[in-house]
């Protein structure tokens, strides 16, 4: 409701302006010009300013006007005289504001004497920013009596307001410039202390520091948003019940649940309390929040009423760089340590092979001291013995080189089994299951054990390394039914399904308490029992796999290993690398096993190497190494070399 | 699981008569030997070669330390041919237990390996040498014969060497030197003699420096062997390096 403008009326040219108001105005743009001018407080230049126009135009009042945002009404930013119960000409300024133009009122409003102050005279100029916006408004008032407002006086005025107006523009821009170096000072500092470290620990208490410290908040948290799932607490400070309460209110639930969605940060009041929460965000995706609480009571805060009626006013491009700060640092000390606990799973890892290594040497070196060594070293006393009494012309000298004879051809017999056991050729050149059926027809033929194999691979062939793990398992499980668990009976399983080769040696032998296996210390069998899991266990594990044992006593033992094979290669280096943590997945145990079930015969033909009692029908012997010269010897089994099928 | 064949249990105190040559017309008392070994072929084995001499007799064996240790009380055995590595008590425990129970029950150390540190602790437990299971079927019947004759089957270098080891450690410890049978009950002659017996001599070396023949040196030795209750010549150097006699 704009009052009708008859009233206003732009001033005729008319009589100059006197040489000693003239002066005045030159002395205010004089001190505008001077070197201590700031029209931003209430004193400084700004009033010097307004004390010259009053005495240069004779008026009673002179004020500057500012508009905050657009839309806003014109606040008083500095002024000089009493209005007295004069009234402010409030319309006229904003008037002034909008329509950017000078607006005079040189005569009383008929009939509103009295009761509108009517006997006021007012000059409201616009102070024109230099980017077209106006800033506010110079207003000055004096009394009627002074006559009406003269061009020139006008004229002056306007060119006093689009000076007064740079100043201002220019106080406020120096104020802003000020307001977003601090604030980029303050982002820089948190920046720098929080990506000064990699450890996540480090780098999530530096982020919880400095977010209390420019937020002056009572409690902060920051937290991860796992995929499908509810945020979870990576840090806290200063967090108690209470807050854990704010937390789980209603209100604050939403609100973070809208902020995992965009990241936007949002202002609630919940329980007494006000806070902000955040997105975390890196490369688009929220993966993770930052809140910060506050309780205005408690801590006598200033707490601005927001917009939208919520409370805690906290700058939000702060909140938004430390949020982005944090976001990336909470990434790198996230990659960081990934990337060094991959390192220190390569490192188990190939501690791992290491300690494979050395077990297997062990074995081999304990299996030829039991076995090899003590069979030469009888050969030896035999023909020792028959050398002495062959000297003697004893007539036992004959039987001695037999025994003798005997066990060096036990031990060459040995040294096979010994090579075979290191490297069975026929897992290099048929595969596993050739040199499984090879294991369990020697069980068959030497203790006389019932076994079952489960071909489940479909005549395919495993990667190399996959092939040799499954082996050894499946050997060692074999040797521990047989030394301590002095089974009779026991299946193979060896199955190929959806990327991974399930592996499960059943026996039917003593079994044993599996509880017995976590224990430390141990001696005999037993311990030697624990080191055969030990180094199942590792094999599959160095290749990324599972590995289960489960026994019962008197009712037998299963072993269950499930090894990748897809990614057998990487597996080799990276083995068990399971994502982002390089977890090793330990004990999941598939109960059963499908497939084609083989017994007995092998399943190929062909240029087969094979021991003498395997039994597998015809073929010829295409060679006897032993000669034979002595059917005693050759009578106690030596090894033939046969080729199935000619 | 121990195997034993009945024994004579009416066992003559004192060593075996050292050296019986083939000539000797007197009955020899034959060398009651004892195996200990986790493997039977190297029992049996042991047991040919032992078998073609008839001065010996194999009068038991024990597959392992410990059931060597429980039985040997009732069997006195002269000489034990000990293994090394065995489960259930190793051969250099045993031997040490072996020496507690019948001190005079000489351990000759049977073993696979060469290795000076297992000779130290063998012969630090009381063990009278070392014999490699590769040994000559001869040699063997001679190392049986000499340890059971009082003698040494080790070099003089290598008892020399032994006991500059064995010093330094008795002085490393620095402890008290053992109190079994007081050094105070031999004679000042026995005494130099087993000084040179520790200084790794000969007894023809003692003899030679102590212008007496080499029967009296015997005679010495087989007193110094029964008051020290040690089985050999070494175990009595060893007795003289713990016990400090050689200042």
């Amino acid at each position: 409701m704009t009052p009708p403008l008859d009233a206003i009326a732009v001033a005729a040219p008319g009589p100059t302006v006197p040489a000693s108001r003239m002066h005045s105005l030159l002395m205010a743009h004089s001190v505008l010009a001077g070197p201590e001018v700031r029209l931003m407080g209430p004193t400084g230049g700004g009033e010097a300013v307004l004390t010259h126009i009053c005495a240069g135009t004779g008026a009673f009042h002179a004020s500057i006007w500012v508009v905050g945002s657009p839309g806003e009404a014109p606040r008083l930013q500095v002024g000089h005289g009493s209005l007295g119960a004069r009234r402010v000409p409030t319309r006229g300024i904003g008037l002034a504001c909008t329509e950017a133009r000078t607006v005079v009122r040189a005569k009383p409003v008929p009939g509103g004497a009295g009761r509108e102050g009517s006997s006021d005279s007012w000059v409201l100029i616009p102070l024109a920013g230099t980017r077209g916006s106006v800033l506010g408004a110079l207003c000055v008032s004096r009394n009627v009596e002074h006559g009406d407002w003269l061009a020139d006086e006008v004229l002056l005025l306007e060119a006093l307001a689009s000076h007064l107006a740079v100043h201002l523009e220019n106080g406020q821009l120096h104020d802003q410039l000020v307001r977003a170096l601090d604030e980029v000072l303050t982002l820089y500092g948190a920046g720098e202390a929080i990506s000064s470290s990699l450890d996540l620990d480090n780098v999530l208490s530096g982020i919880l520091d400095i977010s209390r410290r420019l937020t002056q908040a009572d409690a902060c948290y920051i937290t991860e948003n796992p995929v499908g799932g509810a945020g979870v607490v990576l840090a806290s400070q200063g967090g108690s019940e209470y807050w854990d309460r704010v937390r789980s209110s209603q209100t604050v639930v939403e609100v973070h649940d809208q902020v995992r969605e965009d990241g936007i940060a949002r202002p609630f009041r919940a329980l007494g309390a006000v806070g902000w929460c955040i997105g975390l965000k890196v490369r688009g995706q929220v993966i993770g929040s930052l809140e910060v609480y506050a309780l205005p009571e408690m801590s006598g805060r200033e707490v601005q009423p927001l917009p939208d009626g919520h409370g805690w006013a906290v700058e939000p491009h702060l909140l938004s760089g430390l949020a982005m700060q944090a976001a990336i640092a909470l990434e790198n000390a996230k990659l960081y340590q990934a990337v060094r606990e991959k390192e220190a799973h390569l490192q188990r890892l190939v501690e791992r092979m290491i300690g494979a290594q050395e077990e297997d040497r062990r074995r081999v070196a304990y299996d030829i001291h039991d076995g090899l060594a003590q069979l030469m070293v009888s050969a030896h006393q035999h023909l020792q013995t028959f050398g002495i009494y062959y000297q003697q012309g004893d007539e036992r000298a004959g039987p001695s080189l037999q025994k003798g004879l005997f066990m060096l051809q036990k031990s060459i017999e040995e040294v096979r089994k010994v090579i075979a056991g290191l490297r069975p050729s026929e897992l290099d050149d048929f595969g596993l299951m050739a040199a499984l059926q090879l294991t369990v027809q020697n069980l068959r033929d030497e203790f006389g054990w019932q076994v079952e194999i489960v071909d489940g691979l479909d005549s395919g062939r495993l990667p190399a390394a996959v092939e040799v793990t499954a082996y050894r398992i499946i050997q060692e499980a074999l040797n521990n039914a047989r030394r301590h668990g002095e089974a009779r009976r026991a299946k193979v399983a060896v199955v190929r399904r959806n990327g991974e080769v399930e592996l499960q040696v059943r026996d039917w032998g003593r079994g044993f308490d599996v509880r017995s296996l976590s224990e430390r210390a141990g001696t005999g069998s037993d311990a030697g029992h624990r080191v055969g899991v030990h180094g199942m266990r590792e094999r599959a594990h160095l290749l990324g796999g599972t590995f289960h044992i489960d026994s019962v006593p008197e009712d037998g033992t299963t072993v269950t290993v499930v090894i990748p094979v897809d990614r057998s290669t990487d597996g080799l280096m990276l083995g068990g690398a399971d994502g982002f943590g390089g977890m090793v997945r330990v004990g999941e145990a598939p109960a059963s096993a499908g497939g084609a079930v083989v017994t007995g015969a092998r399943s190929r033909g062909g240029g087969v190497l094979s021991w003498p009692g395997q039994r597998n029908g015809g073929g010829g012997s295409i060679g006897n190494w032993a000669g034979a010269s002595d059917p005693d010897v050759n009578a106690a089994g030596s090894p033939v070399i046969r080729e199935d099928g000619g | 699981m121990v195997e034993t064949t009945p024994i004579d249990v009416k066992r003559m105190a004192g060593i075996a008569q050292s050296d019986p040559g083939p000539e000797s017309q007197e009955p020899v008392r034959r060398v009651r030997v004892m195996l200990v070994d986790d493997h039977h072929l190297v029992i049996e084995g042991l047991r040919a070669v032992l078998a073609t001499d008839d001065r010996l007799e194999v009068i038991g064996e024990a597959r392992s330390g410990r059931a060597a240790v429980a039985i040997i009380p009732d069997l006195q055995p002269d000489i034990v041919l000990m293994d090394i590595r065995m489960p259930d008590m190793d051969g250099i425990a045993a031997t040490r237990q072996v020496k507690q129970i019948a001190p005079r029950t000489s351990v000759i150390m049977l073993t696979m390996y060469e290795n000076p540190d297992y000779l130290f602790e063998a012969v630090k437990a009381g063990a009278s040498g070392y014999v490699l299971k590769d040994v000559a079927g001869v040699d063997l019947l001679e190392a049986i014969h000499t340890v059971a004759g009082g003698g040494s089957l080790l070099n003089q270098e290598v008892v020399g060497r032994f006991l500059r080891r064995l010093a330094a450690e008795v002085d490393q410890r620095s402890s008290e030197p053992a109190a079994s049978p007081g050094p105070d009950r031999l004679t000042p002659r026995e005494l130099d003699v087993l000084r040179l017996i520790a200084a790794g001599m000969s007894n023809k070396e003692i003899a030679v420096r102590l212008s007496v023949t080499v029967a009296t040196v015997k005679t010495h030795l087989e007193h110094i062997l029964q008051k020290l209750q040690v089985s050999d010549r070494t175990q009595a150097a060893v007795y003289a390096v713990t016990h400090g006699l050689l200042a």
